[in-house]
């Protein structure tokens, strides 16, 4: 069936979208019918960036005021997109954030502790799930060898939004994590309908591959992959079920969820994925170093960083997903490995120069590595702002990225202040280009405002002392 | 054969400690000396997902004259077990499993899933071009019909671990047919190898229902179950045919058959990917991979060779004639150093393979001053005690303690200057008592390593000032009270039966894939007992083979 001429990709475009992999043109028959392709004018994105063990306080904050503002040293990338950020900061004493204002975990709970004694303020905070771990009433967290202990009782905001606005695209969101080397340990940011931690990509092959593995890039025949995907499926499904009655209730449980996933899987790989054309290019793969030395030193953040967030701008151009994540580091991180930048003339990991014990020395790393950080979420945004969306729109008018920290200060693990940032165009949703000092607020409030923006209504989200039924106010003009 | 840690870096977090009292670390450590319970709230007893904590001090007493186990779940292979399967069972190498990531009780997601189908894919794939290394007919065979017949019956109840239902065979049958159908006999391989590959037969060590299972009731683990957890635990992959032997003649529900196999097990070179398994863990040795130092000259091939160093301190103790003993491993001045360590510590020895190598002057005292494990636990361009008298707590000593108490100030540290010693900067944290409730536990056993640097030479200054490795341990059993030298603490742990306590719990909790529970404090104690006056490292993996824990579940009932 002959492409339309409103549908056809032009041979150029097709092989620099399928980069090296020689591909013969019959495979242009795969984008057949009707130009499904465009994006439609409602579609809107996210990105949800972490960064673990908070910031150097002194280096973050803007000076002036709401609509007039100098940018500080960490958010200094982000000069040219002044107009295009929302800073949800706290009240300031001069240029000191005032401690319990701004965006602070557990309002009015610091210091005090919980019923099995856990302050709470050193609970580890779910941070996209609005929840506290190690509070009464909720899940202890195990290390995670035992992770299926550590479900929650549901989605990360993430999810939520994912599912809702996913349509016809591949995935209902994009996980990514520097850098944890032999594969990622289930998420303590995303969490899958059911509450399962997920799992983010880990390598810049695993990323490439599963984002970019559509079948419609197969070179061993579409139709001979079908039908082993459908042996393999009904193999597949007749273990899980030959299984399930020889097994506990809770094993059951376990491999109902691990069938589940199966099915998303194999859903995926069985549709003939019809690509988005307008802006729809494909990344360059070979840019990362994988060699042991740069992983050992972790040179290779300085490329995986640019390598993943130029994923997120094609998926987003290409209609393969709508809602993505990277995860900077985890918590914590120990002594061997985290997060760490030598690219910036050290090798400190992000947790110990984040314990900076008011050492000069050491909050000068700490700014250096969020702002560097700072940089690679400028850089997204000028990758963004460069695609076209297919309304006339660029994809960064229609993105909303939300920059999140679990800490305010990494030294005293503090849960206030934290340095949140909303970014991009929004949709037109938000009013940015503002430099916002906020009393205490539950962050839950942001999560839900961002809900809100992708066009998803939650009327409440989290629990417990982290729960909030309303977003926050002002964020919209 | 790469070598990767299968568990998180949970040990060098402190931020993941979980903590039951944050009132004062004195009196508030639990765990080490007698306790079955390393004080972490336990985890997969009683099914679902658990919210209480289930305390060591203050459980209710448990009756050890009557077994005891808790409830057995569904665990995935390791990435590390998954390859070794993979290379006993098909011969095919390279790690396959490298990007798995951890969680032995993990519930897969769609990129657990996906990566393993591709896995599987490759494995498969590579199968079929290398037939002849594993099959057991060939490819053209004269007879595929036959030969269809013969991979099936071999492979299929090893990669199921039991022998094939009749409808299980069948379904194998359908997809090996299917791939036939599609194209030719190595497909039919292909997609079959491909899908078992992916089975939760093959992907989970399962505990299947007996009939009429009965909540709250002990269940014996059957033969082929038992099969799989013992050459998981102790060779660290599947089952082989002598194994599924005793399995199939009920053996090893006997004491005798039992002792057998374990024999028979620990004699066979398989025991050390089991051994390698669970000092990998037990030592972190993923941390390699991620470890930088600012000094230049600590490179990849430095990083790499300490690793292969430290792991071989262990593994080296089981190749020997005399039977491998755990004060072997606490003593010692001599390690297993290459060419390129000893131009790095300065050494003679022109060997470039890995050898014994004197370093006895340094007051070295076997693993816990290996060259490669104070490395580990330091920063760039210092020693950490903190994570090294953390290590102690928590590895050595199975003893758990929380992190910093909220709203505090942390008072400053003094930067790196000459004059200042790394402990002396640490010093604040006895000078404030709120900081000593605690750091006076951590530290101690950190400052009795500060004469080994951060990238593990020996010295006896730090800054410009004379090192100090006096202390005094409180809150660690048999291993209170002041040493004059680091030397005298370590020489004290040797002889511990405090640390041979903690070490037979962490080889037990390595060998039941999770944290030990309330319902293992019988088999946990009666370890200990065998093994603190032995210290017999083969005995104790047998030892634990024969535990309660190991050998039975606790029924939750039929759904």
């Amino acid at each position: 069936m002959k492409l339309s001429i409103h549908d056809r990709l032009r041979r150029r475009d097709l092989l620099q979208l399928l980069g090296s992999a020689a591909l013969a043109l019959p495979a242009l028959e795969l984008f057949e019918g009707a130009a499904r392709a465009q994006t439609s004018t409602t579609s809107k994105f996210a990105v949800f960036i972490y960064t673990p063990d908070g910031v150097n306080q002194n280096a973050f904050w803007p000076t002036g005021n709401t609509n007039s503002f100098q940018l500080s040293p960490i958010l200094s990338p982000f000069e040219p997109f002044k107009d295009k950020i929302l800073i949800l900061g706290p009240q300031m004493n001069g240029n000191s954030p005032i401690g319990g204002t701004g965006l602070t975990y557990c309002t009015g709970c610091g210091g005090t502790v919980g019923a099995d004694h856990v302050p709470l303020q050193h609970q580890a905070v779910v941070c996209l799930s609005g929840r506290g771990r190690g509070s009464s009433g909720d899940i202890p967290y195990i290390s995670p060898q035992d992770s299926a202990v550590n479900k929650l009782d549901g989605p990360s905001v993430d999810t939520v939004i994912g599912e809702a606005v996913k349509a016809d695209s591949p995935f209902a969101t994009l996980n990514f994590g520097i850098h944890p080397v032999g594969g990622d340990t289930p998420s303590d940011i995303n969490f899958a309908d059911d509450g399962t931690p997920l799992k983010r990509m880990s390598t810049p092959d695993e990323a490439w591959n599963r984002v970019f593995g559509m079948p419609v890039m197969s070179q061993s025949g579409s139709l001979a992959d079908q039908h082993k995907l459908t042996a393999l499926s009904n193999y597949l499904h007749g273990r899980f079920a030959g299984l399930k009655p020889q097994l506990s209730a809770y094993d059951r449980q376990l491999l109902d969820g691990h069938l589940s996933s199966l099915r998303t899987y194999e859903d995926r790989k069985s549709k003939q994925f019809k690509m988005q054309t307008s802006g729809c290019t494909q990344p360059t793969k070979t840019a990362v170093p994988t060699d042991d030395t740069s992983i050992r030193t972790g040179s290779d953040t300085q490329m995986l960083a640019p390598f993943y967030l130029d994923i997120i701008s094609s998926a987003f151009a290409c209609n393969i997903s709508k809602v993505a994540s990277v995860s900077f580091g985890y918590p914590g991180g120990g002594d061997a490995g985290g997060l760490r930048m030598p690219w910036l003339g050290f090798n400190d990991p992000m947790h110990f120069v984040s314990h900076h014990g008011a050492d000069q020395a050491k909050l000068d790393k700490y700014m250096k590595m969020s702002q560097w950080i700072a940089s690679q979420i400028a850089y997204l945004m000028s990758k963004l702002a460069a695609t076209p969306d297919g309304t006339g729109k660029t994809l960064l008018d229609q993105t909303t990225i939300y920059w999140f920290n679990r800490h305010g200060d990494g030294d005293a693990h503090s849960n206030t202040n934290l340095p949140n940032v909303i970014l991009g165009g929004t949709g037109g949703y938000f009013k940015m280009g503002r430099y916002l000092q906020l009393p205490a607020t539950n962050p839950t409030k942001v999560l839900i405002s961002i809900a809100n923006a992708m066009g998803v209504n939650l009327t409440s989200f989290g629990k417990d002392a982290f729960k909030d039924t309303a977003p926050l106010a002002g964020l919209t003009g | 054969m790469k070598i990767r840690a299968r568990f998180s870096k949970a040990a060098l977090q402190p931020w993941f400690a979980l903590m039951v009292s944050l009132a004062a670390c004195k009196g508030e450590i639990l765990g080490g000396q007698g306790s079955g319970n390393n004080g972490v709230p336990t985890s997969v007893s009683g099914g679902g997902a658990d919210t209480g904590t289930s305390g060591g001090a203050g459980a209710t007493a448990i009756d050890c004259q009557a077994p005891h186990a808790p409830a057995l779940h569904a665990r995935l292979l390791t990435p590390s077990q998954y390859d070794n399967t993979v290379t006993d069972l098909v011969k095919v190498d390279g790690d396959p499993a490298k990007n798995f990531g951890g969680g032995v009780a993990t519930q897969l997601d769609d990129l657990g899933v996906e990566l393993r189908a591709n896995a599987a894919a490759d494995i498969a794939h590579q199968a079929v071009l290398s037939l002849a290394n594993w099959s057991p007919c060939v490819s053209p065979p004269a007879d595929a019909t036959a030969c269809e017949q013969q991979i099936i019956d071999k492979i299929g109840p090893q990669v199921y671990r039991h022998p094939l239902a009749t409808d299980e065979r069948a379904e194998l049958q359908t997809l090996f047919d299917a791939g036939v159908q599609e194209k030719d006999f190595a497909t039919g391989v292909e997609w079959f190898l491909s899908g078992v590959l992916q089975s939760p037969d093959f992907l989970y060590q399962l505990s299947k229902l007996q009939t009429a299972e009965v909540s709250g009731k002990l269940v014996a683990i059957p033969p082929y179950e038992l099969a799989s957890r013992l050459s998981y635990f102790i060779w660290d992959s599947t089952p082989d045919d002598a194994l599924y032997a005793a399995a199939s003649s009920d053996a090893l529900l006997d004491s005798a058959g039992l002792q057998s196999q374990l024999d028979r097990m620990l004699k066979d070179p398989r025991f050390l990917r089991g051994v390698t398994g669970f000092y990998t863990s037990w030592l972190n040795l993923g941390g390699f991979r991620e470890v930088a130092r600012d000094d230049p000259a600590f490179t990849t091939d430095i990083a790499s060779s300490l690793r292969t160093s430290l792991l071989m301190s262990a593994t080296e103790l089981y190749r020997g004639m005399t039977p491998p003993n755990v004060s072997s491993l606490f003593s010692g001045t001599s390690y297993y150093l290459n060419g390129t360590l000893r131009t790095f510590y300065g050494l003679p020895g022109t060997d470039t393979a890995f050898s014994p190598t004197e370093m006895p002057s340094e007051e070295r005292r076997g693993i816990l001053t290996h060259p490669g494990l104070m490395a580990l636990l330091a920063r760039p361009d210092q020693s950490n005690p903190i994570s090294r008298g953390l290590f102690i707590r928590r590895t050595i000593l199975c003893q758990s303690l929380p992190p910093p108490p909220a709203g505090v100030v942390i008072p400053p540290l003094p930067p790196v200057a000459a004059g200042l010693s790394t402990r002396d900067r640490l010093d604040q944290h006895t000078k404030v008592a709120l900081c000593a409730s605690c750091h006076d536990l951590i530290d101690p056993p950190g400052f009795a390593l500060e004469n080994f640097d951060q990238v593990g030479r020996h010295r006896t200054a730090d800054s410009g000032k004379a090192t100090d490795t006096s202390g005094t341990m409180s809150g660690a059993g048999d291993l209170d009270g002041a040493f004059a030298t680091g030397g005298d603490l370590l020489s004290r742990m040797a002889q511990s039966q405090d640390v041979k306590a903690c070490f037979a719990q962490k080889y037990f909790e390595y060998a039941v894939s999770r944290l030990a529970a309330d319902e293992d404090a019988c088999s946990v104690d009666a370890l200990k007992q065998d093994f603190v006056p032995s210290g017999d490292l083969l005995a104790l993996v047998m030892s634990i083979a024969n535990t309660d824990s190991f050998r039975f579940r606790l029924s939750e009932g039929t759904p």
